[in-house]
């Protein structure tokens, strides 16, 4: 529940002892902060790596994050790359849970 | 299709009483802020909070998106109920039942937010007025 200076609320960073596609992602999932997530799987990409996003840290998510998730994976379906959540919280869990969308989820 | 007829927003009594929060033009985030710190001691469940709070969002969402402003914001705070509504200068909704079919959720199709609200909620009702358009959001009992 907190934010930067600059009123940033979603911070993305990638794991560095992972894939170059595994990103972290940390604060809150919204229609404005999604554009953020998406410029950056749209970095990991230009780079031609898989994707697969630690939501662990992500403490609200709401339609719009789902829907930018969905986009992903439609995206990884026509494109032939590898996509999913590899970790999620309770909150994002939840969004999963209520749309019937939790084969998002890396098993 | 036919679409069924605009509905007349009928305010519940509590929205007589003067309210503990009120929001003029909020930013999602600063909605869903504001709420989490008044409902800080309510009785109201976690979940019920982490409910009200993501429904609140996807209506403030909406009605920036989609409504005309002013969007304003105001909650109840009823120990173990909560109530919220949220109000622009708009019509809302074209379809009054918007968010309540299961088709109308398929992702990307639009009113999914709508859809997500009324899971979270024990009560959503929406409606026109003479200022515009009015939706209520209600979790817990009273």
């Amino acid at each position: 529940m907190d934010t930067d200076d600059d009123g940033t609320y979603l911070w993305v960073s990638v794991d560095e002892d992972a894939k170059p596609g595994r990103l972290i992602v940390r604060g809150e999932l919204d229609a404005a902060s999604a554009v953020e997530l998406a410029d950056r799987i749209e970095a990991a990409r230009a780079a031609g790596a898989d994707i697969a996003l630690d939501l662990a840290d992500v403490t609200f998510m709401d339609s719009s994050g789902l829907r930018s998730l969905i986009e992903v994976q439609r995206r990884s379906e026509s494109e032939g790359f590898e996509f999913c959540v590899a970790e999620a919280s309770e909150a994002v869990r939840r969004v999963f849970d209520l749309t019937g969308t939790s084969s998002l989820l890396a098993p | 299709m036919t679409m069924a007829e605009a509905v007349t927003y009928e305010p519940s009594t509590v929205e007589q009483e003067e309210p503990d929060l009120v929001l003029t033009d909020p930013e999602p985030i600063g909605a869903r802020h504001a709420l989490r710190l008044l409902l800080e001691a309510s009785a109201l469940d976690r979940q019920q909070v982490d409910d009200l709070v993501g429904a609140v969002s996807e209506v403030v969402t909406n009605a920036r998106l989609y409504g005309r402003p002013p969007v304003r914001l105001a909650a109840w705070d009823r120990d173990r109920q909560a109530i919220v509504t949220v109000s622009d200068g708009g019509e809302g909704p074209a379809d009054p039942d918007a968010g309540v079919r299961p088709a109308k959720r398929e992702v990307g199709a639009g009113g999914l937010g709508l859809w997500m609200a009324r899971q979270m909620c024990e009560q959503v009702v929406m409606g026109r007025h003479a200022d515009g358009f009015t939706i209520r959001l209600v979790v817990g009992s009273a």
